[in-house]
């Protein structure tokens, strides 16, 4: 690798820049340690529109998940949330599920090019954020209507558990027995979708909770295991290729462990629905973020028609309904917890 | 009367100390660190092992900052879901009629 290539790759950092990164990482991290996946989406793209090449963009950013998924999974194994071998399982299953979705991805590329494999990746993004994004949405207003303290099973879980198809595994954990033949689609869908759009828990953790029948909880602290396995691999790849800028892991590592432990501490406030509510929001204005990036690639593969100047606002407002999505979601986190927080801060006074 | 916990401020001033020169190393080395980790190969490590340490380092210092902030977590009775009810056994049984 010549030098000229090297300072290409590598860009010059400003103090405005340093600081975006530190706060997308910190509110990232937010968002991970308390839905168990998110920020990665905003901080590609992020990086991106500091002038980081895409790859490096990407690399970057996976050297940054794997640490916040360690430091956020050991904090929510202290509480007790986390099912190491659920999410050892599931982390394997979803190499094979990356490695078809690899695979799909190159098969689009030599189909369509890149317009095509964009188109697919956001069609995609699309599709499964408003249909797994608009169940966990519905059922976490049920459960905040209900006046259940516990989560509820979802049923499809509870009947899956029932079927004793061999080999039954049990998560002591997790409190399930299930078969593992359920736990391959759960598995392969999340490291497809982390392979197509980078963000595998938005199906890991509500496969865990309505397929397998986890807790919002569990499902959500087991997830940074998966994301922490993923990672790891990932970025190992990326580093044999000499990817990373570890300047701009470290920065939004900086911030991202800030964020995660404070996510982490967070799901022990509030109550149980409310990692849904989190995730379904963020999934959909996710959703209709990338609905709005569609037309680039459209245009691009001769099916539409829109001007340049169209095409400008809409990535740009496509890619601030991402910011957004993830603002959101910090500002529902943090008013859930001193929401949480207030009656214990009250109790203590009246006690003294 | 609620025992106040004493705050750990040594831990988080020495992990804060260590987090502060990790990150001054980085901004003084950056380019050495940047055109050695972009070799690729071998050194693969150096970014990996890089993340680690400052995880461990850093991650402290963030978890003991918010604990010296009086951010702790609430303890919960259970985070277990519900299991299924074990199938009902509707083998026939041998009987014994006398």
């Amino acid at each position: 690798m010549d030098m000229m290539s090297e300072a290409s790759r590598f860009i010059q950092l400003d103090p405005a820049g340093i600081i975006f990164l530190f706060i997308v990482g910190f509110i990232g991290g937010l968002v991970s340690g308390f839905i168990g996946s998110g920020g990665a989406f905003v901080l590609t793209p992020g990086m991106m529109s500091l002038g980081v090449p895409g790859t490096v963009a990407v690399a970057s950013n996976m050297c940054h998940k794997f640490p916040k998924a360690l430091v956020g999974s050991i904090k929510r194994y202290k509480y007790g949330q986390v099912d190491i071998k659920l999410g050892l399982y599931l982390a394997a299953f979803a190499g094979i599920g990356v490695q078809i979705g690899i695979k799909i991805q190159n098969y689009i590329l030599s189909l369509w090019g890149p317009a095509g494999s964009d188109l697919y990746v956001s069609i995609s993004f699309v599709v499964v954020l408003v249909v797994v994004g608009g169940i966990v949405m519905a059922d976490a207003v049920k459960s905040a209507r209900s006046s259940c303290s516990e989560e509820q099973t979802c049923s499809l879980a509870l009947r899956l558990q029932k079927i004793e198809l061999w080999p039954m595994m049990t998560f002591k954990k997790a409190n399930l027995r299930i078969s593992l033949w359920f736990l391959l689609p759960v598995g392969l869908a999340t490291g497809l979708l982390a392979a197509t759009i980078a963000v595998g828990g938005f199906v890991g953790v509500p496969g865990m909770i309505y397929i397998l029948g986890a807790t919002s909880l569990v499902a959500s602290a087991t997830e940074l295991v998966i994301a922490f396995v993923m990672g790891l691999a990932g970025s190992v790849n990326w580093a044999m290729q000499g990817m990373i800028d570890i300047r701009l892991t470290l920065i939004i590592l900086g911030g991202s462990l800030l964020g995660v432990q404070l996510g982490a501490i967070g799901t022990t406030f509030v109550k149980e629905h409310m990692i849904k509510v989190v995730m379904g929001t963020i999934m959909l204005i996710v959703a209709v973020s990338r609905g709005l990036a569609m037309p680039k690639y459209l245009v691009k593969l001769g099916m539409m028609e829109a001007s340049e100047a169209t095409l400008d606002l809409l990535s740009k407002v496509s890619f601030g309904f991402m910011v957004v999505s993830l603002l959101v979601g910090a500002v529902i986190i943090l008013g859930s917890m001193f929401l949480a927080k207030r009656p214990t801060a009250a109790q203590a006074t009246q006690e003294a | 009367m609620q025992v106040q916990k004493k705050k750990p401020m040594g831990k988080l001033l020495a992990y804060g100390l260590g987090s502060a020169i990790l990150f001054s190393c980085v901004y003084v080395f950056q380019d050495l660190l940047l055109t050695t980790s972009a070799k690729g190969g071998a050194y693969t490590i150096l970014p990996i092992a890089t993340v680690f340490l400052f995880s461990w380092v850093h991650g402290t210092f963030a978890g003991t900052l918010w604990e010296v902030l009086g951010v702790n977590a609430v303890k919960k009775a259970s985070v277990t879901a519900p299991v299924a009810a074990p199938r009902k056994d509707t083998r026939p049984r041998a009987t014994v009629n006398a």
